[in-house]
């Protein structure tokens, strides 16, 4: 498969404070890719600097086999990128947003024009084109921004976070038009809902401190835990910290934690949850629940450690 | 070239949503100009080099309303892009080069002036009963044009740069004041201290507002002060792309 786009020792530091360390990866051309990582770790930063918003401080990064520095026009025409915030012109009208942003991306106007209408029968917004964005409620903003980022039809999307705030039906709307571009285009999405991750995207790679940790496909991430199994016990009374106490006697218990009437912990062994078991019920242990490990678990041990 | 058109059709966009405001402002701009200061410095001055005075502070009348006008159209469409709803990002990722922008914008600012000196014209000419031939009109409008080329790009500088709203206020009224008032376009610089005067026409600005005062009132044409305020706009028109270049995608 031909790379679609590629980081090389990316470095960014903004006010002494390093967001982006040293980081490579590459994404395919016509897969789908998702960035997961907390607030703060740079998944934003990425997306601007791949577009050209912000500047790296090192390292290079090409869209198509293009440097992003030195062929920039050709990148970001073949570039569409929804920023977190909705950044629409409110001096223009929905309808003018969208051909002023097709024909700077290349577009004619009488293409910009037609694209508009077809993307705002679309996405359903068709009957405020005329409108100010700033009348429209925040599910209406984002989807003209949404439609705005992908009027030009462009090779490469880059969504940050794309549905977040959004009703269900609208969720539902944008991920049905990003789902029809999977194959065609690349996209590159960050999200904070793990389900979304999940279910779109074909590699997922979890950034921490401006690196990324890990980096594969859905099934190959939860390989790494090596069958690691999470069990929620339920308590009728909340069991106190002398539960934890004697948890952390049995070897192999990971990353037990109490929260009110219930307890939450990780461990390979099922022998171990019978000695658990055993101690629970000296609690007023109630139910149980166990599932396998999930991306969320996977990315809450990463980032805060107790998994490895 | 072609983007540059672009974000002008996005400036008349945007001048569209409310031109009714903006053309009764510059209608009565120039005609509030007369009023406030053209009238009441007559009661003053009188004469200046045996001209009336209000037909001696007419080119200054012409000159102030494209210059204001220029200068804070070109300033508050620039400083709207960078602070206002962070439209400029729509344009740092488009594949719209920082000069491109800059030229746009500075363009639209001068079409601005270019329509508020054309009202100016008219409703001054009018009111002084002055009927100027098509040559004239022209070569008045070319000896101004530097003028309101600087000021457009003085308010790019400036729109860019100055973010906070006061400073932004207290720098734009003092820019008017000292165009308005140190320039000689409506108090003769027979009025001023001569360490003042020999001061200040030094500066290419100076030299054509007294050039364009010299083709109305004597017809000299003279291009020198022209041609090197042309040259010093150009000069800080790079400045600010560089700077802009360098320090807008931190």
């Amino acid at each position: 498969m031909e790379a679609s786009v590629t980081l090389k020792a990316i470095a960014k530091i903004y006010r002494n404070r390093t967001i982006l360390a040293d980081l490579s990866f590459g994404i395919e051309k016509g897969t789908t890719f998702v960035i997961l990582g907390e607030c703060g770790s740079g998944k934003s930063t990425i997306l601007k600097l791949l577009v050209g918003i912000i500047e790296r401080d090192a390292g290079t990064a090409y869209i198509h086999g293009k440097d992003i520095s030195t062929r920039w026009k050709e990148t970001r025409t073949i570039t569409g990128y929804l920023p977190q915030r909705n950044e629409l012109d409110n001096e223009l009208t929905v309808f003018e947003n969208l051909t002023i942003y097709g024909q700077l991306h290349g577009l004619s106007a009488r293409a910009a024009k037609r694209k508009a209408v077809e993307w705002s029968i679309r996405l359903g917004f068709k009957r405020m084109l005329r409108q100010s964005p700033e009348t429209l409620s925040y599910g209406v903003r984002r989807k003209v921004s949404f439609a705005r980022a992908i009027i030009h039809d462009p090779k490469v999307l880059l969504l940050d976070e794309p549905t977040k705030g959004l009703d269900p039906a609208s969720k539902r709307t944008i991920w049905k038009v990003i789902d029809s571009m999977k194959g065609k285009k690349t996209i590159l999405f960050i999200t904070q809902d793990f389900p979304e991750a999940e279910r779109y995207a074909d590699r997922i790679a979890i950034l921490n401190h401006g690196n990324i940790k890990m980096n594969g496909t859905l099934d190959r991430l939860i390989e790494t835990t090596h069958g690691l199994t999470r069990y929620h016990l339920m308590f009728q009374n909340a069991p106190g910290k002398g539960l934890l106490e004697e948890l952390k006697e049995i070897p192999k218990v990971i990353r037990p934690s109490l929260n009110g009437n219930d307890l939450e912990f990780y461990s390979r062994e099922r022998t171990q949850f019978f000695k658990v078991l055993e101690i629970a019920l000296r609690y007023g242990l109630k139910d149980i629940d166990t599932s396998h490990c999930q991306l969320q678990d996977l990315f809450t041990g990463l980032i805060e450690g107790g998994l490895e | 070239m072609r983007s540059v058109f672009v974000i002008l059709k996005k400036e008349i966009f945007s001048f569209r949503k409310n031109f009714i405001g903006k053309l009764s402002l510059w209608f009565f701009f120039p005609l509030i100009l007369f009023a406030v200061l053209g009238l009441p410095l007559y009661k003053l001055v009188h004469e200046v080099n045996g001209l009336n005075y209000l037909h001696w502070a007419a080119p200054g009348i012409w000159m102030a309303s494209a210059f204001i006008t220029t200068y804070i159209t070109s300033f508050q469409r620039n400083n709207y892009l960078v602070t206002t709803t962070h439209v400029l990002e729509v344009f740092l990722k488009a594949p719209v080069s920082i000069w491109s922008l800059q030229t746009a914008m500075a363009i639209w600012a001068v079409i601005s002036g270019m329509l508020q000196l054309l009202l100016a014209l008219l409703l001054i000419g009018l009111i002084n009963h002055e009927i100027y031939t098509l040559v004239k009109w022209i070569e008045i409008y070319v000896s101004i044009l530097p003028i309101i080329i600087f000021a457009a790009v003085l308010g790019n500088f400036f729109g860019f740069w100055v973010r906070n709203s006061i400073n932004a206020t207290y720098l734009n009224t003092v820019i008017i004041l000292l165009f308005v008032f140190s320039t000689g376009i409506f108090i003769p610089f027979t009025y001023f201290p001569e360490s003042f005067i020999s001061a200040i026409q030094i500066l290419p600005i100076i030299q054509c507002i007294n050039a364009v005062q010299d083709l109305v009132i004597y017809s000299n044409i003279s291009l020198s002060g022209a041609f090197i305020l042309m040259v010093f706009t150009a000069f800080l028109f790079l400045i600010n792309g560089i700077l802009f270049q360098k320090l807008i995608r931190r």
